[in-house]
């Protein structure tokens, strides 16, 4: 079965850094820190007190044909196609060539339930009532067209890909779930179906808004998040030594992939091949990655054959780099199976130092970065590196972001429950 | 340009209100019964108040996966019943998982999003907002009381939460460690996880999929949520033929269960003597803006890339019983395989309701077993919309069974994301 070549024409983000890709890349490059402490509720007496924040009004449409965006994850992921369409210069296909379209997205969930509960608990009941009898569901059922109700709608964030459908005018949407690896998993599947020929343009990517008064306290609970609250700026330190956890980050982030006859036919700027992809799942455990990073080579290595590539060809790991003491070292560990000793040679780096996890937004994120870094030469820094780990033996680009000629990029995505997604980004070869 | 590889169903696993098995589903429907009955409690109070629930001690989950392995406390119900389904799948093939890994398979399930434990999140609520002092509107969240309401929240709560855990929990069931993904986001997500994985096996990323949806609605804040789309019949009545979509009468009533596939390239399942229960022959999916112009041609379009050639001897359509619903259904049936076309319904939601993502693949399991004559499901005489009488009278009518008959099954969504799954019988 032939393959369509796969090509990025486009970029969008909302992130901690910013909402303009080429000024988010440069202050990564730099090593600017967006981690700090939470201001979105008062954290005090948690155990993790960190997050990686937008803190900027986002420029985002009210509405996107009937689709009213009305919370800050929509915010985010329309604001961010937005951009992503307009640095493609991609028009909003009409008619049978909108069969040709697709929308690829990682959405997970929406803003936290208490925050839009709330109100619905205090109308009902006031701070006095009964904890056990509520009857919060029956004034849902009862009174649909309340405000409040729309609550209902913002846990599922199911109008996200439907409004970026209206955006470039796709026929076709799908969400993916797999934990911290959605957002790459969402580019890849946009990648096979326009390989496969099922469509010629995509927008793939992801949102997350989880610095929340429940998501934070919930993933501490896990003991996934830093608690290093006395040093927030310092908090996400994948490799190092010292690392405790990830800091939780929100944003979105959106490329547009066409196939490269699409793109050539209407004269767009193509800005890198999406070369390769590959998927696989631990089978291991919930919380943990599989110890030896089984599953993460097997991705890895799947992604690199995908794109008709050897090892030694790859320039730079953009890593999964999470910060946590379990997935650094597993990671570290499936780069050097997959890529043999040509893994000490690789510059591996975690743009997370800088932002923290955007969750089902860090792979479309860190894709996006990947593709500046492919384009402009200069490899991100793994930020507050200080203390090499024995067991993280690799090239980490410690805290400077270093120049050199990157042609093949292999970005890491690994997720709770052990699935795992690897995308191979190229310098595109007209 | 090499063919695509042909892909085949050679298992099928079911959890539904009728119990664990295609065979308890078949009979069901065979016998014309139904699932429902009166909810208790707290999901008992608000509308429907009745739904078709699968009564499963907690003690029978062993028979169908390793309990040691998957914890119960950390999976919630839709996982619980895909889980059931897929273990029930596995026993089918002589497939039970012993430890080892697979390479080349994966899963892909199609789920909902739904928040775990609601009485818990009330507590929190509760303990965080009041009103602002000398107001008599409005709200504050007092986050100096965080850490006090954190205290009702473990961490099993958020872990199974997690959208991924439904595929995440099968692979480590199965020991797939190919693709893996929970496909999210509306009620055709199901069908939209069988197609990927159709995708997937004839691209060549894997040679098997494990592939379906497994769901419960019965959680307080998704019933009022589906109530206020308008999907319910609030009617009184304790069940029974309160579920007739395609009919005068409007409204469904909610049921939990779930379907998985067996997928297999067909090379594979021929070269190990598997049986082959059916060929897919297409998959389709489209997503309209509600309200926006060509409702049912692009409804036509899926239907139509679900089965590119003939016309269907059995369709299972979404039977939504929303009349706006069933009557783009009928439709889009009409436009997709001609105004003469006449084939037989297989619709499963007067019988085990309506499972969201679920309903897709149980209906597509249903068009499977009546389509290869392991079930005979009892024809319904309803008294036509207008708008639905080919859907309706299709209810009443029987199809071609055996080698060679074709089926069509569908999720048409209210949010406007539809999928098709299209089927050749085998011997």
């Amino acid at each position: 079965m032939s393959r369509q070549k796969v090509v990025v024409t486009g970029l969008g983000v909302v992130v901690p850094h910013g909402d303009d890709i080429d000024a988010v890349y440069q202050r990564i490059i730099r090593g600017e820190n967006e981690c700090g402490r939470i201001t979105k509720f008062d954290p005090e007496g948690f155990l993790c007190q960190i997050g990686s924040e937008v803190k900027y009004e986002v420029e985002a449409p009210d509405m996107v044909g009937p689709y009213t965006v009305h919370n800050d994850a929509l915010r985010y992921v329309v604001g961010a196609a937005d951009r992503a369409v307009k640095y493609a210069n991609l028009d909003a296909a009409t008619g049978d060539e909108q069969d040709r379209r697709a929308i690829v997205l990682s959405t997970g969930v929406g803003p936290a339930n208490i925050d839009f509960l709330g109100p619905i608990a205090l109308r009902l009941h006031g701070e006095d009532s009964d904890p056990y009898t509520s009857d919060m569901a029956s004034f849902y059922a009862q009174a649909p067209d309340e405000p409040e109700a729309q609550g209902l709608d913002e846990f599922h964030l199911d109008t996200a890909a439907p409004a970026c459908a209206v955006l470039i005018g796709a026929a076709h949407v799908n969400n993916t779930a797999s934990a911290c690896a959605s957002g790459s998993h969402a580019v890849a599947d946009a990648a096979a179906m326009i390989a496969r020929g099922e469509v010629d343009v995509a927008l793939a990517g992801g949102v997350c808004t989880p610095v929340t008064r429940v998501l934070v306290p919930g993933f501490a609970m896990l003991q996934a998040l830093s608690t290093r609250n006395d040093d927030p700026e310092h908090a996400s330190r994948p490799f190092d030594a010292g690392r405790d956890g990830f800091v939780m980050g929100e944003g979105a982030a959106v490329l547009i992939l066409e196939s490269e006859e699409h793109a050539k036919a209407r004269g767009a700027t193509i800005l890198a091949e999406l070369a390769g992809w590959g998927y696989s799942c631990d089978a291991y455990r919930l919380t943990d990655p599989q110890p030896e990073g089984v599953g993460m080579a097997l991705c890895m290595t799947r992604a690199i054959e995908s794109a008709g590539l050897k090892p030694e060809d790859v320039d730079h790991v953009n890593a999964h780099g999470t910060s946590t003491p379990y997935n650094d070292r597993a990671e570290t560990l499936a780069i050097k199976k997959a890529l043999g000793d040509h893994a000490y040679k690789t510059p591996v780096s975690s743009n997370k130092s800088m932002f923290g996890h955007l969750i089902h937004a860090a792979g479309a994120l860190e894709g996006c970065l990947s593709v500046k870094t492919i384009l402009e030469g200069v490899i991100p820094p793994t930020a507050n590196y200080e203390e090499a780990d024995p067991l993280c033996d690799l090239d980490y680009v410690p805290n400077t972001g270093r120049p050199a000629k990157v042609d093949v990029i292999l970005k890491n995505s690994f997720g709770f429950g052990g699935m795992n997604v690897s995308v191979v980004y190229r310098r595109y070869e007209g | 340009m090499s063919a695509p590889r042909r892909v085949v169903i050679t298992g099928l696993g079911v959890t539904s209100p009728f119990g664990v098995g295609p065979a308890a589903l078949a009979d069901g429907l065979s016998a014309g019964r139904d699932g429902f009955a009166p909810l208790e409690g707290r999901l008992g109070a608000l509308p429907p108040g009745v739904g078709a629930k699968l009564d499963l001690p907690r003690k029978e989950f062993k028979l169908w996966f390793d309990t040691r392995v998957l914890r119960l406390s950390t999976m919630t119900r839709q996982t619980q019943l895909g889980c059931i389904a897929a273990g029930d799948l596995l026993k089918s093939l002589d497939m039970v998982p012993d430890g080892s890994k697979h390479l080349d398979r994966g899963a892909f399930l199609g789920s909902f999003i739904v928040p775990p434990d609601f009485a818990k999140q009330v507590r929190a609520i509760r303990i965080l907002s009041h009103r602002p002092e000398g107001e008599e509107t409005g709200f504050v969240l007092d986050d100096g009381r965080l850490a006090e309401a954190m205290k009702f929240a473990s961490a099993f709560d958020f872990l199974r939460a997690l959208p991924n855990m439904p595929s995440s929990h099968l692979s480590i069931q199965t020991g797939y460690q190919g693709p893996a993904c929970t496909y999210l986001g509306s009620d055709a997500s199901g069908m939209q996880a069988i197609g990927m994985a159709v995708q997937v096996i004839r691209s060549g990323q894997a040679t098997a999929m494990i592939a379906g949806a497994a769901f419960s609605p019965f959680q307080e804040v998704h019933l009022a949520w589906q109530h206020k789309r308008g999907l319910w019949n609030t009617d009184e009545g304790a069940g029974g033929d309160r579920v007739r979509p395609y009919s005068t009468q409007a409204g469904s009533l909610p049921g939990e269960g779930g379907a998985v596939f067996y997928l297999e390239e067909r090379e594979m399942a021929e070269a190990r003597g598997a049986t082959i229960l059916a060929e897919i022959t297409g998959y389709g999916q489209r997503m309209i803006i509600p309200d926006a112009a060509g409702q049912a041609d692009v409804r036509a379009e899926a239907l139509r890339a679900a089965l590119p050639d003939g016309t269907p001897d059995w369709v299972a359509p979404s039977g939504l019983g929303r009349p706006d619903m069933d009557r783009l259904d009928d439709e889009a049936h009409r436009l997709a395989f001609g105004a003469q076309s006449a084939p037989a319904v297989v619709a499963v939601t007067p019988h085990i309701g309506f499972s969201g993502p679920a309903t897709g693949p149980l209906g597509l399991a249903a068009a499977l077993l009546t389509g290869r004559g392991d079930a005979t499901p009892a024809r319904i005489t309803v008294d036509a919309d207008p708008g639905c009488a080919t859907l309706a009278g299709g209810l009443a009518r029987a199809g071609r069974t055996g080698a060679g008959a074709t089926a069509v099954a569908s999720s048409f969504t209210v949010d406007g994301v539809h999928a098709a799954i299209g089927v050749r019988i085998e011997a």
